[in-house]
């Protein structure tokens, strides 16, 4: 296992009864890296996060976090992770500011000066005197970060972290988290707002049914799609001889006159070297790039 | 949200059973209701004197005979105790154990360090803490109310004073009973609450405890008189509330008036093996609750 990987899934898997939560699941995160943790609801994303976190036991596989094995480790690592996992739990009846001072006793080593600036940073140091249960869901979430980042963490594992925030807010959430990772912290987050992932995060995994359906680059996501556009100076002739190819019956015309179409192996260079064959000269060849949502619905819809 | 924080938090911050203890203290603090309950037992005791000051026997007693007159005080102020600090004891500790998974904060306290097992006895440690104060808070008003009790009804404190040495040890006894009662109530809370793992079902089963041990102590005398045999009890003399009903008599020699009133064991054990009991029930509660935290999953 690599051991400076700040996550380190191997094999990985959670059975509750008969019902498979998590299966096979090989996954590194790097330290220093934004990585977000995609799928449909009940794909497993939080009984993942769970099993990082020790609160539920694998069923199969090794978990390494931060350097650490996991359940075995877990007094030596854990006081680095920040967790927010589903809705921020929070003592209702006490204030957003004993939240924190109860929290930071738990933990230990935590300057009574750090609980003004962490309410200050999430925007709640007008309200730190109310009691939670009066706090907006949006005010909440706030809180729940300011409890994940409490101890300045060299990990976070946050669920959902934008769930009931504003747009201001999710952007807000936006720059807190490449702020985090300017400082050196590592974050595993998951989300279902796929903009946000698409902003942050250096990598991404997705997972489907318990199972990893891809992990790399939203960029290399995206540009999976194998199609291409292509600027011809005779695009109905050209389109008519790709229709009759049997790797381009699927060819059409763009808006702005350019032909879309596949390539018989996937790759460009390919694709133009068949035009170039057949005596069209392509002006332009740019990858189509899928939206991220249409590549996630592609990988979990089937 | 704005800048970066500034204030260094120590580089590998550790959670110790210290630090749990600690922020056990700012969650049971923070509980008003806890505290209302507790009122109300000492203002209970403040009641029970004042009946007590109306009694007649204790009012000839008391100049002359004043451990006759303590034999008369010490059963019903011992009740007041634990039954009232009893429901206190059991609500509080259920409760900080089965908020944490009422409100999901199991998975922020766990998953930044803090084992299981700390959380579990630092929970138990608060419990008994506050039980603690909470005898140390009624002995004192007690001796209050007693003094002022002795001055009302004998117009000096001069019996007091004439108290003999088996009086005063009558009252240490008084002590110690009400002190097992605090450590069994909160090990029930605190080991309920973590097998339900549930506020309300903790706090319900924990009331429920005590009335349904007593029951049972019925429930095994009737077995006996139908059938007599020995097991029914040896079994009822290891029920918690029937020994805990008995064991004020069992150490202080006395009847006490609440074993009058609810079920005993049906064997008489000496003072040390109710003690055993009751620090029996205390080891299998903490084991359970213990063993319970470390293998469950937290889905809460």
């Amino acid at each position: 296992m690599n051991s400076n990987a700040a996550i380190e899934l191997r094999g990985l898997g959670k059975r509750f009864g008969r019902r498979t939560a998590v299966e096979d699941l090989d996954l590194t995160v790097e330290r220093g890296e934004v990585f977000g943790f995609l799928g449909p609801n009940g794909a497993g994303k939080t009984t993942t996060m769970r099993m990082v976190l020790g609160l539920v036991r694998p069923s199969a596989g090794r978990l390494r976090v931060l350097g650490g094995a996991i359940p075995e480790d877990s007094a030596e690592v854990l006081p680095r992770v920040g967790p927010l996992v589903e809705t921020p739990a929070l003592y209702l009846h006490l204030s957003g500011r004993d939240n924190l001072r109860v929290l930071a006793a738990e933990l230990g080593g935590v300057p009574p000066g750090r609980i003004p600036e962490l309410l200050e940073l999430v925007g709640l140091a007008e309200r730190a005197g109310d009691r939670v249960s009066r706090y907006s869901l949006g005010m909440r979430q706030r809180l729940g970060l300011a409890v994940a980042l409490l101890h300045q963490p060299a990990l976070l594992v946050l669920d959902e972290p934008a769930n009931g925030l504003d747009p201001a807010g999710i952007r807000e959430i936006r720059a807190l988290l490449r702020q985090q990772r300017d400082r050196g912290t590592t974050v595993f987050l998951s989300s279902h707002v796929l903009g946000e992932v698409e902003r942050v995060c250096d990598r991404i995994a997705i997972l489907h049914r318990g199972r990893l359906a891809y992990t790399g680059t939203v960029e290399s996501l995206r540009g999976s799609a194998g199609r291409f556009r292509v600027g011809l100076d005779d695009a109905d002739r050209a389109l008519r001889w790709l229709r009759a190819q049997p790797w381009g019956s699927d060819a059409r015309l763009g808006e702005a006159g350019e032909v879309e179409v596949g390539s018989p192996t996937g790759r460009g260079r390919d694709l133009n070297l068949a035009l170039a064959g057949a005596g069209f000269v392509a002006d332009s060849l740019t990858a189509v790039q899928r939206d991220l949502e249409a590549a996630f619905l592609e990988l979990t819809e089937g | 949200m704005s800048t970066t924080p500034a204030a260094e938090v120590e580089e590998h911050p550790t959670p110790t059973f210290a630090n749990a203890l600690r922020a056990e203290v700012l969650k049971l603090r923070s509980h008003r209701p806890t505290f209302v309950l507790a009122g109300f037992v000492l203002l209970l005791l403040g009641l029970v004197l004042f009946a007590l000051a109306q009694d007649v026997v204790i009012r000839s007693d008391l100049p002359s005979r004043p451990l006759a007159a303590l034999d008369q005080v010490l059963p019903p102020v011992q009740f007041v105790f634990a039954a009232g600090a009893g429901v206190v004891l059991l609500t509080s500790s259920s409760r900080l154990v089965g908020m944490e998974y009422a409100l999901g904060t199991i998975r922020v306290v766990l998953g930044r360090g803090t084992t299981r097992s700390q959380l579990v006895l630092a929970k138990l440690a608060v419990g008994l803490l506050f039980g603690g104060l909470l005898l140390v808070a009624y002995a004192c008003l007690t001796a209050l109310g007693l003094t002022l009790l002795t001055v009302h009804l004998a117009g000096s404190t001069a019996p007091i004073g004439a108290l003999p040495a088996a009086g005063w040890r009558q009252l240490g006894l008084a002590v110690l009973s009400c002190a097992a009662s605090v450590v069994s109530c909160t090990a029930v809370g605190v080991g309920l609450g973590a097998i339900t793992r549930s506020l309300t079902g903790g706090m319900v089963l924990s009331i429920l405890f005590f009335p349904l041990d007593n029951a049972l102590a019925l429930v095994l005398r009737a077995a006996y008189h139908l059938d007599h045999l020995g097991v029914w009890r040896s079994v009822s003399a290891l029920l918690l509330g029937p020994t805990l009903n008995r064991l004020p008599g069992l150490l202080t020699g006395q009847a006490a008036a609440s074993g009058a009133v609810l079920p005993t064991p049906m064997v008489t054990l000496a003072g040390g093996g109710a003690l055993a009991v009751v620090a029996g029930w205390f080891l299998v509660l903490l084991a359970m609750a213990l063993v319970v935290s470390a293998r469950r999953d937290v889905l809460a």
